[in-house]
Parts: structure tokens; C-alpha cells; sequence
């Protein structure tokens, strides 16, 4: 009877190897699933849902995100490598194909009856020694556009179809840069995605300025506009019933009546001041026009006084957009309409609608110095813009980590190669050796699954690139499109610095935890409901 | 959306749990405006017209729904929503499985003869006659065991659709949440996950919010027994950030229990847990809330459920106690609902919610039964509103101590108000004359002020009958069914006919939601204090701080404190 049986006799355990053996399986299990789907040559996962809904995906993230894992050493897995992937956004499918290679090969010395802290203490050894290697292969980066097209293209190809992430890349990094303030910490919420659904995924645009889902609500008011005064504001202009002014608390209806005339005569005193700054901003003949941006509603007797003046007005406005339509436009988001002045005005060039079926959308374009961009997702089906929205955003992150960090690392996994390499022919002395050369053996994983993934034959691919890094010169990567090697930097293909050390860093620490596992129970208070 | 002048006051529905969800599907079937056809009822304020076409209008609720992913998963094929064009022939060409099709076309009216409206095969035919030879009764209830059976979920009765699902229909994964139950069981889990959908959740409200011209407010009905109630809440306090002037009427409802059930202590807990977590940010971010449901009390295990007069249904099942509540909430929202609206939202809530009583109680008398061609005013004289029944769990509709009484009576024809006798004269004329009672809502109000001097009522009647229509599954006694002409020798399918029947709703802002909430203060201080052993339970296994327990339990002493006697004085 084990220990834990006297305190609880109730408790599930398993122990020692039979731990470890739980853990192990487990792990490859999930990096089995997720093997086929790395990289840029990597096949697709069909999931569907309960309720029959369809997503067709290969990123890393959105798989461990979306299925139903329920051994707890899979989903703690899953756990650690999203959880890089909320940071990072990227090497999520990398880091379950590491941790699931070490406990692979940590299985047969196990077996040969190696205590698994040797291992570990190889692990770390090992670990020091990536990172230090890391370090020396960085390629500093300064902000240019072809090269973080490149890392985000390196990026975007492992989530979608060539043609589309080649795209992508300049799209997202042309986001990046034109919001881009050296003064200030890289924000990507000031990066916002519109999804519509039409016509092709190539049809996908960068607007330098911001497109919302609504048009204005009256059919005088005009559709297209140029030159145009935006006054961003989150004041209500509609009429409302509040419950303190409802019947059962005046003694005649005339009283009420004049109350109800009185609040309409209110909203109606905050639209003339919209129209009084927009005379004087707009005089007649100009060929300057005005657009009011409301996060309240506007009722229709408003709409109609604005629509009179040939003021474009949107109610209901996204909070978020509120936000951003003053660092897009310039000018400030008002409270009150008490104290407007031609100064907290933004301005676009020009103002358009654009009716597709039943919805509107209005695009606020050729800003002057937007610090807020919009990429306008478009796509004939749904699962197809869900993808690119994934793709974008891990594109994006990645361009992020390249400014971040100002360095990127040679890609096609000539970093992992080189690990390998030099851990190889590392010198330890005690018996942690064992653990040094464990890990030099389970980092190629990454670049044998990226060759598997191609077709191609992994152990002769390794062992071309192997041979050719001898020569003394590192970054000698995979060509997956020959299989042979190739020079990452003459290519463009660059892997984010940030990913890659997480990469090392999570991989070991859970592969340790992992290995270091001498008893798994569930012996957790029982809960209420389960 | 106008009508030429019609002003239409939209309001927002947000269905939110598995229950919630079988309430809001008979609701909306009751007024499916593709089916209703023209009436004082203005489709408008709770629906949107999705395509212009003249001939066919489309209709889609105002309406966000929040379920588990499994529960929208449609079980059964259950009287797909009907298409006239589908001939039995076409129908039968799609078939995939054995056995024989039963079409019904809900074209004709219910004057047209059953035989006409119902096109069988022929097996079924016979075997549907050979139910048929019995009672009336029996008749029904074999249709309704046809129902009964082939429902499983609420997906399967439901008439109308959605009509962009992908952003107005929310569901929550049950996988990730509770394994091994599949069920959203707590409070601060529905918390988690609201603030993981907040961002389509609040976008989806603002869209319609957006396409609404004079919008009036929101009605969510909400599982307060269990998760739901967490997502409800953030649901309601981002309601109330954003568009705190407008008018929100939370309804908190209480799924169906099984009297001997099966329900062990901590469950109950857990159920009153979360009941009194939602109950505080219903309390604090709604206009106004009612906690309604089937069961007399809600503070012990296996509760028995209410008696209803002349109505059977089985309480233990979803589909026909939600059935009852809708029909309740269908009359209650009538008034503000029609063309030329006799009162708006704000105005009921302000009433319900007066002294800063947040809790209202609601009531029913369905049908309001005039039997033996009694009216509306005898019946008043002899019974009073015996008839009404409290639909707040706990509840005792004492309307006399009641601040606030609405009244609802709807579909009294003119002739079931005030007796006439044969030659013309109505009976007791001069008496009614002098009162001025002309119609029923005149004559509800003359009888309320009269019995309950110290409440303010106010009474708003509707003309446009309760129709009760297939598939809504509730079986009167013989009384109703005489009372509604409905005689044996004509054997009824429910299909393609609907009766009409006089219904009260009510709402009350009532001391008795004091005691209610008195008694679930009572509970928890109580029983509840060694239960949560310090509150290690909440944080371990509830996902919920101590702390917050403690204020939402303290808010709701504040309003308990509300509704003590000289607090209102």
C-alpha cells in the first residue's frame, strides 16, 4: 500500500517507472498528433466540433487550443507551449516536438536503468550550451522592410499557402511599420483585423486608417466623402425614456408631456453644437465636409437634422475603434458636446461607404500620420479567414519579437542542427554526458520532422546538412524544396530569437519536471461537481 | 425599422443557458410574425426583418443565445420549420430512414377542418384514429407524448431561426470546463468564460444595438442555478457600463426539479451558491430582475413543484415547464409590445423597481379560467384574483401589501367582461356603468383599487388572445376545454390549430422578494457557513474569491434591508 493510501485510501496513484511511463507515452503521444503539421511543407488538421463546426488548421496554437486533451500530462504540455505562444506566437507545434523527442529518448536509458537526474543534470547542461550558442548566432536587425518581410514570411509560411502568406508578410509588415514609434513600446492592438466575406484570401488589404462594420443610418446622408472633419465623440443623441420620468410619478400627463419635450429639446441643443462647429469648419462652398463618429446611439429625428447638413454620422461605434479613430485621424474623443473647438477634429481624406449584402462598411482612409491601421480580411468562406486572422496575427508577432529583440536567427533549422553539432562533440567528463548527448540527439527532431514533412528522406537530409556544417560554418539549413542545404540568410529565412529560446528554455524545464516524476496521484479534494 | 409613423422601441433578448434557452424558444414560437399574421402586436420591437421581400417576410429575433456547444446540435428532425412548398411527395424523396412520414401543413387557419390540414400516409393514419377513440384528452396527450418524445433538446422545437448564427449564437465548450459532467456547474467558471468571449459577446449586443432606432432596453433571461448565471452577469455589468441609460429586465430562472429527486446536499449548495452570485449582479447591474421558475421552494433539495389550476405538465421536464414561463412572460411583455405601446419598459420597471426594490415577483393566471360563460367581473366579485399564481419561486402573491401591482389581462372578448342578459341589458348595468367599467382593463383596474387601496396598480390589457399552438405542449383539464368550445366529438390535432384562451399576467414589486431573499440569507449564513469550511471550497473548486462571496452576500443583505417595512416608509 503506498504512503499516500493512508491518508487518503480513496486517491489514484502510479509510481515510479510506471510514472514515468505515463509521462512518457503521453508526451509522444501528443507530439505524434502534432508532428505532421510543422512547418512550411506541414499537412493540415481537420477539426470538427460538436456541433459539426469545421476548422481546417496547422497551427500549433489553435490545435492544442482546440482539442479535447484530457491526460494530464498532455494538457500540461499543451499548457506550457500555448502559453509561449500567448507571449511569443509562434513555436508552439516545436516545443511538444521537443519535449515529446527528450522523453522518447530518455526512454530507452531509463529502461538501461539511468536514473533520471543524470539525465536531468545533462539536460541543464545542455541547456546552458544552446542558449550560449544562441547568443552567437544572432543576426542583429535594424528596421528594414525586406528584412521583416522575410521573418514574417518564415512565419506565415507554416500557417498558410505560399502564394497567400507571401502576401501576408508584406501586409503585416507594413502594419508593423506604419505604426511603428520608436519612441514609444510597439503596441499591436493598435493593428486591427476586419473580417469580409468576399471574394479571395489575395484580395486581403492593409488600410492605413480604419474600416467599420456600419454605415450611417439615413438615406440622405451622403456615401463618399472627401477631405473630411472627424469628430469622434460618446455622447448620446437620442431620446431616452430614462425610468425616473415614466407616468407613475406626475400627477397630470401635461406635466410629463412638458418633462418629455424638455429632454427632447436637450438632445436636440447637443446636435445643433455638432452642426454649429461644422459650419465653422466647413464653410459653404469649401470642399471640406464633416463626419461624426458616435459611441452612443443616434435616434432618426437627429440622423435627420445631420443628414440636412450633409454630415455623415455613425452611431453605436465600437469602444475599441473610439480608440483608435484618434490615433488613426489625430484629434480627441469628446465626452461633451460643450466645448467643441475646431481642435479636437481629426482629420481623413477620405470617407467612404461600401455596401456588401446586408452589411455596410465604412472606410476612414488616407489618414495623415496613422499610428492605427486596419488589415481587412477577405475570403470567400469563413474557416478560410479564421486561418488567415491565426496567420496574421503569429505574423505580426513575430515581426514584433524581430524589433523587440533586434536580432533574428537563421532558419530552416540550421540552429537546431548546429545544437546538435556542438553538443555532440562537447566534452563532459561525469555521467551527465549521457543527458548532454540525449539532447543533442532529440533537438534534431525539429529538423527531421521539417524534411519528413517535404518527403524527404530525414536521416540523409540530416546527415548532407551535418556534413556540410563540419566545414565550420554554421547556418547551413534545409532546402525543402530540394532537400538539400542551403544558406538561410541568402534565402530569407529567419526564425524569430525570442521563439527559439523559449523554445530551449520551456522544453527543458517541462521535459525535466516530466523526467523527474516519481509518483502521479489524483488524490485532489473531491469537488463538488466534478 | 419604422412602420410609416409606428415607433418601435426595440428591445434586445440575450438567452443565456440550456434552460433559458427552452423558455425563450417557446417564447419566440408564440410570436413567430411569420406565423401570427397582422395584429396589434408590433413584431418589431423583439424581431427584425431580415429580407425585404414582400410576399415572404423573414423574421429574426433581437436575440443572443449562450448554450453548451453540445445543446445546439439539433437531435431530432423534429417538424422542421415548415415550408408550404414542401409537398409529402418531396419530403419523402429526402428521407434517409424506414418507417413512415407524417407531413402537417400549418397554412389554414384553425377554422379549417383538421382532415383537410393534415396530410398523413396511411399507417399513420390509423394508428392515429385508433388514439383518437378515446377522450379528448387523451387525444392531446398522445400528441403531446408524439412531442415529448422527439424533443430532446430546445434546438428541436424551435420555429424560427437566427439569422446570422455565427455571431449571435455563443456556445461554451463543455469539454474544457467540467470533463466528466459536461455541464457549466458554477458561478465564477461562467465568469472565466464570459471574459473569454467578452469581445464578440459585446460586439454582437452593439450590432444590434446599432440597427436599432429607438431602442428601449434588454431582457435577459438567464440560468441563475448554475455557470450560466457567471456569464449572465457579465453579460448584465457590461450592460450596464455601456448602455447604462437604457432599461434591462433580467429574468433569473430556476431549471425544473424533481420532487424526490435525486439532489444530495451539496448540490443544493452549489445551486444556491450560485443563485445567490447571480442574484447580486442581477440586483446590481439590471433595471430590475425576477427570479422565476416551477418549483415552490427553492431552498431545499428536490423542491416540490407549483400547482398550477387546470393545467397539467410534467414539472420534470424542461419542455413543458418552460412552456408555462414563456406563456407568462409572453402576456407580462405584451403591453409594450404592441403597435401603439399602452406603456413602455421603463415605465413597468420603474414601478417594479421603486424604493430601490430590485426584486420583483411574477405571476400568472393561465388561463384565467371563465367557466360556465361567467365574466370577468363576476369572477373578480366571487374569487378576486384567486386564480393568479405566484411564478417566483417562494413567493405568496399577497397583492394587498404589494407596493406595485401590474396587471395584464389579455384576450377577454367584450362579452367575457360584463354579463348581458338576453334582451341586451347587462346585468348589474348601473353598478358597472357608474364605475365606468367598459372593458376588461377597466375593469381589472376598478377591481384593484378597490382591493388593493394602499398599492399603486396599473393595468394595461391587450386584445390579441394568448394563442396556444402547436407545438407548445401544456394539457388543460376539461373545464378549459369546455369553456373554450371544444367538444368531444371533434377529434383535434393540435397541428395547424390554435386555441385561444384568456390569460393575466403580473408583476409585483412585492415585500415578499424581501423574504425571499431573507431566507436564502438564512441558508447561507447557516447551513452555507460550514458547507464553504472558510471558503477554501470557493477558491478551490468554485473558481471564486472568498471576499467576493462575502460582498455579493452583503449586497444582497443591503437589499433584503430594502424591502423591511419602515425602509419603504
Amino acid at each position: 500500500m503506498a504512503a499516500i493510501n493512508v491518508l487518503n485510501p480513496k486517491a489514484e496513484f502510479a509510481r515510479a517507472a510506471q510514472a514515468l511511463a505515463i509521462n512518457i507515452t503521453a508526451s509522444r503521444g501528443i507530439s505524434e498528433v502534432m508532428k505532421s503539421n510543422l512547418g512550411p511543407k506541414g499537412t493540415m488538421k481537420m477539426l470538427v466540433s460538436g456541433a459539426g463546426d469545421i476548422k481546417i488548421t496547422k497551427d500549433g496554437n489553435v490545435l492544442l487550443h482546440e482539442m479535447q486533451i484530457q491526460n494530464p500530462t498532455a494538457s500540461l504540455i499543451a499548457k506550457a507551449s500555448t502559453a509561449q505562444d500567448d507571449i511569443i506566437g509562434d513555436g508552439t507545434t516545436s516545443i511538444v516536438l521537443l519535449i515529446g523527442e527528450i522523453m522518447k529518448q530518455s526512454d530507452a536509458l531509463v529502461a538501461e536503468g539511468v536514473h533520471p537526474r543524470i539525465i536531468t543534470d545533462g539536460l541543464d547542461i545542455a541547456k546552458e550550451v544552446s542558449l550560449n550558442l544562441l547568443e552567437s548566432m544572432k543576426i542583429p536587425v535594424k528596421l528594414e522592410r525586406d528584412i521583416l518581410i522575410n521573418v514574417a514570411k518564415t512565419s506565415l509560411r507554416t500557417k498558410v499557402h505560399h502564394k497567400l502568406a507571401d502576401l501576408l508578410a508584406e501586409i503585416c509588415t507594413d502594419a508593423v511599420l506604419t505604426i511603428y514609434d520608436p519612441a514609444e513600446q510597439l503596441d499591436l492592438h493598435m493593428i486591427e483585423m476586419m473580417e469580409m466575406q468576399h471574394r479571395s484570401e489575395l484580395d486581403t488589404s492593409l488600410v492605413k486608417g480604419l474600416v467599420m462594420d456600419h454605415g450611417g443610418r439615413h438615406p440622405d446622408m451622403p456615401k463618399s466623402l472627401s477631405n473630411c472633419y472627424i469628430l469622434t465623440c460618446n455622447v448620446s443623441l437620442e431620446y431616452e425614456k430614462t425610468e425616473v420620468n415614466s407616468g407613475f410619478f406626475y400627477k397630470t400627463s401635461e406635466e410629463r408631456e412638458k418633462l418629455v419635450a424638455s429632454e427632447r429639446e436637450f438632445i436636440e441643443q447637443r446636435v445643433k453644437k455638432i452642426i454649429d462647429l461644422k459650419r465653422s469648419v466647413c464653410p459653404e462652398g469649401s470642399d471640406k465636409n464633416f463626419v461624426v463618429i458616435n459611441q452612443k446611439g443616434i435616434d432618426p429625428l437627429s440622423l435627420d437634422m445631420l443628414a440636412k447638413e450633409g454630415i455623415l454620422a455613425l452611431r453605436r461605434a465600437k469602444r475599441r475603434n473610439m480608440e483608435r479613430l484618434s490615433l488613426a485621424c489625430g484629434g480627441m474623443a469628446m465626452n461633451s458636446v460643450d466645448d467643441l473647438t475646431p481642435d479636437v477634429l481629426g482629420y481623413a481624406g477620405s470617407v467612404y461607404e461600401h455596401v456588401l449584402g446586408e452589411n455596410k462598411y465604412t472606410y476612414v482612409e488616407e489618414c495623415k500620420h496613422p499610428k492605427s491601421v486596419t488589415i481587412l480580411l477577405k475570403g470567400p468562406t469563413k474557416h478560410g479567414i479564421v486561418q488567415m486572422k491565426d496567420a496574421i496575427r503569429d505574423g505580426v508577432r513575430a515581426l514584433f519579437n524581430a524589433i523587440q529583440d533586434k536580432c533574428v536567427i537563421p532558419g530552416a533549422g540550421a540552429y537546431e542542427l548546429a545544437v546538435s553539432r556542438k553538443l555532440e562533440a562537447l566534452e563532459v567528463n561525469t555521467k551527465s554526458v549521457l543527458g548532454v548527448r540525449l539532447f543533442a540527439k532529440a533537438i534534431q527532431v525539429i529538423p527531421k520532422v521539417l524534411a519528413t514533412n517535404a518527403g524527404f528522406d530525414a536521416q540523409d537530409v540530416i546527415l548532407k546538412t551535418l556534413q556540410a556544417q563540419s566545414g565550420g560554418d554554421f547556418t547551413v539549413g534545409i532546402d525543402l524544396d530540394t532537400g538539400d542545404v542551403l544558406l538561410p540568410t541568402q534565402v530569407g529565412i529567419y526564425d524569430s530569437y525570442a521563439a527559439k529560446r523559449q523554445m530551449i528554455d520551456a522544453g527543458i524545464v517541462v521535459a525535466t519536471n516530466l523526467l523527474l516524476t516519481d509518483e502521479i496521484m489524483r488524490a485532489g479534494l473531491s469537488s463538488l461537481k466534478g | 425599422m419604422e412602420d410609416g409613423d409606428l415607433q418601435c422601441h426595440e428591445i434586445i433578448t440575450l438567452q443565456v443557458g440550456n434552460y433559458a434557452n427552452y423558455v425563450g424558444a417557446h417564447f419566440f414560437n408564440l410570436q413567430n410574425p411569420e406565423r401570427n399574421g397582422d395584429s396589434e402586436i408590433n413584431p418589431h420591437v423583439l424581431w427584425r426583418q431580415v429580407s425585404a421581400r414582400q410576399n415572404h417576410p423573414r423574421w429574426s429575433p433581437r436575440l443572443i443565445t449562450f448554450d453548451l456547444k453540445n445543446n445546439y446540435f439539433r437531435t431530432t428532425q423534429f417538424e422542421s420549420t415548415s415550408d408550404p412548398s414542401n409537398s409529402l411527395e418531396e419530403v419523402s424523396k429526402g428521407v434517409l430512414w424506414d418507417g413512415s412520414i407524417q407531413t402537417f401543413d400549418q397554412r389554414g387557419s384553425f377554422e379549417a377542418s383538421p382532415q383537410e390540414n393534415n396530410k398523413e400516409s396511411g399507417n399513420e393514419k390509423d394508428k392515429d384514429r385508433r388514439e383518437q377513440g378515446g377522450t379528448l384528452g387523451a387525444a392531446k396527450s398522445s400528441e403531446i407524448n408524439r412531442v415529448r418524445g422527439q424533443v430532446k433538446n430546445w434546438v428541436d422545437f424551435t420555429q424560427w431561426r437566427l439569422h446570422s448564427p455565427e455571431t449571435s449564437k455563443f456556445s461554451v465548450g463543455n469539454f474544457s470546463h467540467n470533463p466528466t459532467l459536461g455541464t457549466l456547474s458554477n458561478y465564477g467558471q461562467g465568469l472565466q468564460i464570459f471574459k473569454s468571449m467578452e469581445e464578440t459577446v459585446t460586439d454582437t449586443i452593439r450590432r444590434y444595438a446599432e440597427d436599432a432606432d429607438y431602442f428601449q432596453g434588454f431582457h435577459i433571461l438567464a440560468d441563475q442555478q448554475d455557470g450560466f448565471g457567471g456569464i449572465a452577469s457579465g453579460i448584465l455589468e457590461h450592460i450596464s457600463d455601456e448602455y447604462d441609460k437604457k432599461t434591462s429586465f433580467t429574468f433569473g430562472l430556476s431549471s425544473p426539479t424533481v420532487a424526490g429527486g435525486k439532489e444530495q446536499f451539496p448540490d443544493l449548495m452549489l445551486r444556491l451558491l450560485n443563485s445567490s452570485l447571480s442574484w447580486n449582479s442581477f440586483s446590481l447591474h439590471s433595471s430590475v430582475f425576477s427570479s422565476i421558475g416551477l418549483s415552490k421552494n427553492l431552498f431545499q433539495s428536490n423542491p416540490e413543484p407549483v400547482v398550477l389550476p387546470h393545467v397539467t405538465y410534467d414539472p420534470s421536464s424542461s419542455l413543458e415547464s418552460s412552456s408555462v414561463l414563456a406563456a407568462a412572460l409572453d402576456t407580462l411583455t405584451s403591453p409594450y409590445r404592441m403597435k401603439e405601446p399602452k406603456i413602455s419598459l421603463p415605465e413597468i420597471v420603474s414601478l417594479l423597481n421603486a424604493y430601490g426594490h430590485k426584486m420583483a415577483v411574477i405571476g400568472m393566471a393561465f388561463p384565467f379560467s371563465l367557466f360556465n360563460e361567467t365574466t370577468l367581473f363576476d369572477t373578480l366579485r366571487v374569487d378576486g384574483l384567486n386564480g393568479l399564481r405566484s411564478l417566483t419561486p417562494g413567493v405568496q402573491l399577497n397583492l394587498e401589501k404589494n407596493i406595485g401591482n401590474f396587471f395584464v389581462p389579455r384576450g377577454f372578448r367584450p362579452q367575457q367582461v360584463i354579463q348581458r342578459r338576453q334582451d341586451g341589458r347587462a346585468e348589474g348595468l348601473q353598478e358597472q356603468q357608474g364605475r365606468g367599467i367598459t372593458n376588461a382593463e377597466s375593469c381589472l383596474e376598478v377591481y384593484s383599487q378597490e382591493t388593493f387601496p394602499k398599492s399603486v396598480n396599473v393595468v394595461r390589457s391587450v386584445q390579441t388572445p394568448f394563442k396556444l399552438s402547436h407545438p407548445f405542449p401544456v394539457l388543460f383539464d376539461h373545464k378549459v376545454l369546455e369553456s373554450l368550445k371544444i367538444s368531444g366529438s371533434r377529434a383535434p390535432s393540435i397541428v395547424g390549430e390554435s386555441w385561444e384562451v384568456p390569460t393575466i399576467g403580473s408583476a409585483h414589486n412585492s415585500p415578499a422578494a424581501g423574504e425571499t431573499l431573507q431566507r436564502l440569507i438564512d441558508v447561507l449564513d447557516g447551513r452555507g457557513k460550514n458547507f464553504l469550511r472558510g471558503g477554501s471550497i470557493l477558491s478551490e473548486n468554485l473558481d471564486m474569491e472568498f471576499d467576493d462571496y462575502q460582498e455579493s452576500l452583503n449586497n444582497l443583505k443591503v437589499l433584503r434591508d430594502a424591502y423591511l417595512p419602515d425602509s419603504t416608509l
